[in-house]
């Protein structure tokens, strides 16, 4: 054991674990701003994550077309091999066109946020495991993203810029387990709030808590932002009711699961709401 | 040089395959994690110190790129790097199962670092149901993982090192 504490290899490693849990308390919140050594990293880096998102993507796309099983699919494989020489002309088309509609998917939704100036970015790196849902998205500060921005989709939220460095940002999703947002039954109007699930399994759930006692919440309610945060505008899709577990509703405890709106295993790109304009602050 | 950027090369590998591909290619959430692998057989390969300095840099990449805090991931790759290394030299180089037994042990450390940080930062979770149905086939798939990296990485890196520790009287550590 002498021996041991002696040795240089282990006290540089109790030196090192020392600084390294100092720089991870003092790094845990949210941040406005990076150290300039990682927005250098961020920096370095950003050109290899696009371009290894793409390469993912392909490296995906191959194996759910291996894997698809209908009638149409296996039709469709068999009319693919035929068409061999269309084949690699036919996928570079296709994921035109699929990046194409998902892209005018979003700008359709955004021409519905009048009172927002956003906008998009694609992910390029997720955190690894289950216990944080964290994206990397390419924008940062210099395109005009702060700290406690919305984040959303086309189809709803998906969750607050936590940490910008110079070209890149951090969004925490609304299905992480440490993240809260205040939101509202659309059809009873009580407030509430929906925390991320953290649960073994890939379902990404929400749990939904502190509703008014007696709330009448059935399967299928839709839930949106109630605006009162201050971080996400009022009336954002966030998801849907999937299971009861206290009509009744008492303090502390949850008062249902819910669904997000969006699937946050394909999520590629996102708009970022980067500022109210003046109408919408009034 | 060859074998500096072989470790170069594995560590932007391990990143890519962490953060992109087996971010959407998984089962049911369970995934191994090939930086932890990776450091582990690295640290087997060549030592305390170069597993420690690995898993360093790997882990303060991970942090910087797609990390909550930063430090917290290379506080446990750094450890992986330093017990794979202490099995350095001590067991025949073709011996697969001590690195892949250290993967699967620091992967379990590891998810259980990361469970405290979620806790002490306020989220709620069943540990039995997520100890047994995700760190633990995590921490398999990662010694798998493990084995399988270190049979690719011992013909890639042993001339290389040879030569290295040659160079440097031998190599003793």
């Amino acid at each position: 054991m002498r021996e041991l504490f002696r040795s240089k290899i282990f006290i540089l490693l109790l030196a090192v674990l020392v600084v390294l849990a100092i720089l991870a308390i003092s790094t845990a919140g949210n941040r406005a701003a990076v150290s300039w050594a990682e927005d250098a990293v961020n920096t370095v880096a950003q050109p290899l994550q696009k371009f290894s998102v793409r390469a993912s993507n392909a490296i995906i796309n191959f194996f759910e077309r291996i894997f698809k099983t209908t009638e149409a699919d296996k039709e469709n494989e068999q009319l693919r091999v035929r068409l061999a020489q269309y084949e690699t002309m036919e996928s570079e088309l296709s994921s035109l066109r699929q990046e194409n509609e998902r892209l005018k998917a979003l700008l359709n939704y955004a021409d519905t946020l009048e009172g927002y100036s956003y906008l998009t970015a694609p992910i390029i790196g997720r955190s690894q495991g289950v216990w944080f849902s964290e994206f990397t998205v390419s924008a940062g500060r210099n395109q005009g993203v702060a700290e406690d921005m919305a984040v959303i989709t086309g189809l709803g939220l998906v969750g607050r810029v936590s940490t910008v460095s110079a070209n890149t940002c951090k969004i925490i999703g609304i299905i992480d387990a440490t993240s809260d947002v205040s939101v509202m039954v659309e059809r009873t109007r009580d407030y509430g709030f929906a925390r991320g699930k953290l649960e073994a399994g890939g379902d990404d759930t929400l749990e939904l808590y502190y509703l008014p006692a007696g709330s009448d919440l059935v399967p299928g309610d839709a839930i949106v932002t109630s605006g009162i945060d201050g971080v996400f505008p009022k009336g954002i899709p966030v998801g849907s009711v999937l299971e009861v577990s206290r009509a009744s509703g008492e303090q502390e405890d949850k008062n249902a699961l819910v669904r997000p709106t969006v699937d946050f295993l394909r999520l590629e790109e996102v708009i970022i709401l980067t500022e109210a304009t003046q109408e919408e602050a009034q | 040089m060859l074998y500096r950027t072989s470790v170069v090369l594995s560590l932007l590998a391990a990143v890519f395959l962490d953060s992109v591909l087996f971010a959407r290619l998984n089962i049911m959430g369970i995934r191994p994690d090939c930086m932890l692998a990776l450091t582990v057989s690295l640290g087997v390969l060549l030592g305390q110190r170069e597993g420690m300095l690995v898993g360093l840099l790997g882990g303060l990449l991970m942090d910087v790129l797609f990390g909550r805090a930063v430090g917290l991931g290379a506080m446990a790759y750094m450890l992986a790097g330093v017990a794979g290394g202490a099995f350095y030299k001590k067991f025949y180089a073709d011996n697969i199962i001590i690195p892949s037994v250290t993967a699967a042990v620091c992967a379990l450390i590891k998810e259980h670092l990361m469970a405290v940080t979620v806790l002490l930062q306020g989220g709620r979770f069943s540990y039995l149901e997520m100890f047994f149905a995700y760190m633990l086939p995590c921490a398999l798939l990662t010694g798998g993982l493990c084995a399988l990296m270190h049979l690719l990485l011992k013909p890639t890196l042993q001339r290389q090192v040879k030569k290295h520790y040659d160079r440097n009287a031998g190599g003793i550590r």
